[in-house]
């Protein structure tokens, strides 16, 4: 990496912002129960979710499981990760329950050596957006309940056997989305001072600190094996604060940064290595970013005029084969061909050194910017028009208790104006594009510096075709169906 | 709409004729939605009943 090319963040004129320094806010973050307290309303909200999905109005609008799930959750979650971080893993009500259950049962085994990447967590975020269209889990509050069960059962099961964070680190599906998208965040935690690092003798980050005598781990260090003298980015940081717990020198912030910059430096990080060599990490990027695409893709017209196509070439009448073949275009084949075309093209211009998939493995991070303008866009839309419906869902919940005493349900409360909504995600659409056009010229100036424009120009391209078919699908009708053909 | 957060609309139905009422909606977008019917009867007694409309198409 050219030094010259990363932006200096931190000079002793201009230290960055510390949330950790903010008066009280500093103090709850350093409380060693900040999480369980962050975690349990989340919990229980979870329960509320489960059983009103499973016993509650079968009509996905009044149901709380997929009224909170499909709108508020996910709203909220893009908009805390583009705004501060990622907070919603320290806030992560599977991970309390995981707690409690190694009070009864520690694990033993470690994670296998050959799962220790993303594959596995790449192929189950490819599931869940498979069958959030196959079972239309929008529409459907049962499913929707199922899959919050499916999920505390997978965290118990996965970190009732397997020592430290392995299930947020190598399955998780949302935390791999968290840890995609806070490359973008303004956030990070991150050691204050190097030097102090330096003369530190006993590591508590990484190790946690113990009892002296029985050896007895009191207070955890990272479990995610982020060693913070040497972490980069938010690349598999959960938020979860046991480094600031663990440290006796007080010398780990949450800092103020400049969003996306993670993604143009290629030095080896801690727990992970170098970007540039992972490939699990680049999937990870491409499903990331062509899956939102297909994920919208998913929610207006052309895609039932695509499917019933598709359904007459292949002879099919059953949704799963046609989804498959959409899937394999949109994650596989899409990707192939405009990475590789770029690829060969950067090679060939500006006679970059790196093979071709090396060049590919490296570029892909410059499109998660735009991926994540997608994903904004989406969940935003469903969010902000839909703000206020979560007041008449928990006012018709209660009110089916026999105890209305929020009142009779308020259904006109539904959430901003569509054309309101629609200049904003047009602005996350730009903001999107204008930071995948940064961080590739980023890594075109790195990779070729005799020729940054050449190299850059290939992956412009891509950027351009990905950002007009994202404002494409986005002036697309709408159209939510909970069933397609005989599915 | 079948989604959760789409929009809703509203139309108070209106007596046409003893017995007959009717209402007037323009669904704003295509897909499945739903028509559900507050009806509170001369008893005061309240019913809710749900109409699938399934597959409505754009213009």
């Amino acid at each position: 990496m050219n030094p010259s090319s990363i932006p200096v963040l931190e000079t002793s004129d201009s230290l960055p912002f510390d949330l950790m320094r903010v008066p009280g806010l500093g103090h709850f973050f350093r409380w060693r129960y900040a999480r369980p307290v962050l975690q349990a309303p989340l919990l229980v909200l979870s329960l509320v979710m489960i059983l009103h999905g499973l016993f509650g109005p079968t009509l996905a609008p009044k149901n709380l499981a997929t009224t909170l799930t499909w709108l508020h959750f996910r709203g909220m979650l893009v908009l805390v990760l583009l705004c501060a971080g990622n907070f919603f893993c320290l806030a992560c009500p599977f991970m309390l329950v995981r707690q409690l259950a190694r009070r009864f049962r520690r694990p033993r085994f470690t994670w296998p050596r050959p799962l220790r990447n993303k594959w596995l967590s790449v192929g189950l975020f490819v599931l869940i957006l498979f069958t959030y269209e196959l079972f239309d889990l929008w529409s459907s509050p049962w499913w929707t309940a199922w899959l919050i069960v499916a999920y505390f059962l997978s965290v118990l099961v996965v970190d009732g056997f397997f020592k430290h964070a392995s299930f947020c680190k190598f399955v998780c599906p949302i935390g791999q989305f968290n840890f995609v998208a806070s490359a973008l965040s303004p956030f990070e935690v991150k050691v204050r001072e190097q030097d102090v690092c330096t003369r530190c003798r006993t590591k508590d980050c990484i190790r946690g600190r113990r009892e002296p005598v029985s050896d007895l781990v009191t207070i955890r260090g990272c479990e995610l094996a982020l060693f913070q003298p040497r972490k980069i980015g938010n690349m598999d940081c959960t938020f979860c604060l046991d480094c600031v717990h663990a440290c006796p020198h007080d010398n780990i912030g949450i800092l103020s940064r400049l969003p996306a910059n993670e993604l143009m430096v290629d030095s080896i990080r801690s727990g992970i290595g170098y970007f540039s060599r992972r490939k699990d990490l680049a999937a990870l990027a491409i499903v990331f970013t062509f899956g939102a695409l297909l994920n919208a893709f998913g929610m207006v017209s052309p895609v039932y005029a695509v499917e019933t196509w598709l359904g007459r070439m292949l002879h099919v009448n059953h949704e799963a084969p046609v989804l498959g073949v959409i899937f394999t275009f949109f994650l596989i084949v899409e990707p192939v061909l405009l990475l590789g075309l770029a690829a060969w093209l950067t090679r060939r211009w500006a006679r970059s050194p790196r093979a071709l998939l090396p060049l590919v493995v490296r570029y892909t991070y410059g499109l998660v910017p735009l991926g994540f303008g997608m994903w904004l866009a989406h969940y935003c839309f469903h969010f902000l028009t839909g703000l206020y419906t979560v007041i008449p869902v928990t006012q018709n919940a209660i009110a089916s208790l026999g105890r209305p005493f929020l009142g009779e349900p308020h259904w006109t409360l539904t959430g901003l104006p569509a054309n309101v909504v629609q200049v904003i995600e047009i602005g996350f659409l730009v903001l999107g594009f204008a930071g995948s056009l940064a961080v590739t010229y980023g890594l075109a100036e790195d990779d070729s510096p005799d020729r940054p424009l050449r190299a850059f120009l290939p992956w412009a391209a891509v950027c351009l075709i990905l950002w007009f078919a994202s404002l494409w699908l986005m002036f697309q009708p709408m159209e939510m169906r909970a069933t397609l053909m005989n599915g | 709409m079948s989604h959760a957060g789409m929009n809703a609309l509203f139309a108070e139905a209106k007596e046409t004729e003893p017995g007959r009422y009717q209402a007037h909606v323009q669904f704003q977008m295509a897909g499945d939605w739903v028509i559900l019917l507050h009806v509170t009867l001369p008893s005061g007694e309240r019913l809710e009943r749900q109409i699938d409309v399934k597959g409505v198409r754009p213009n």
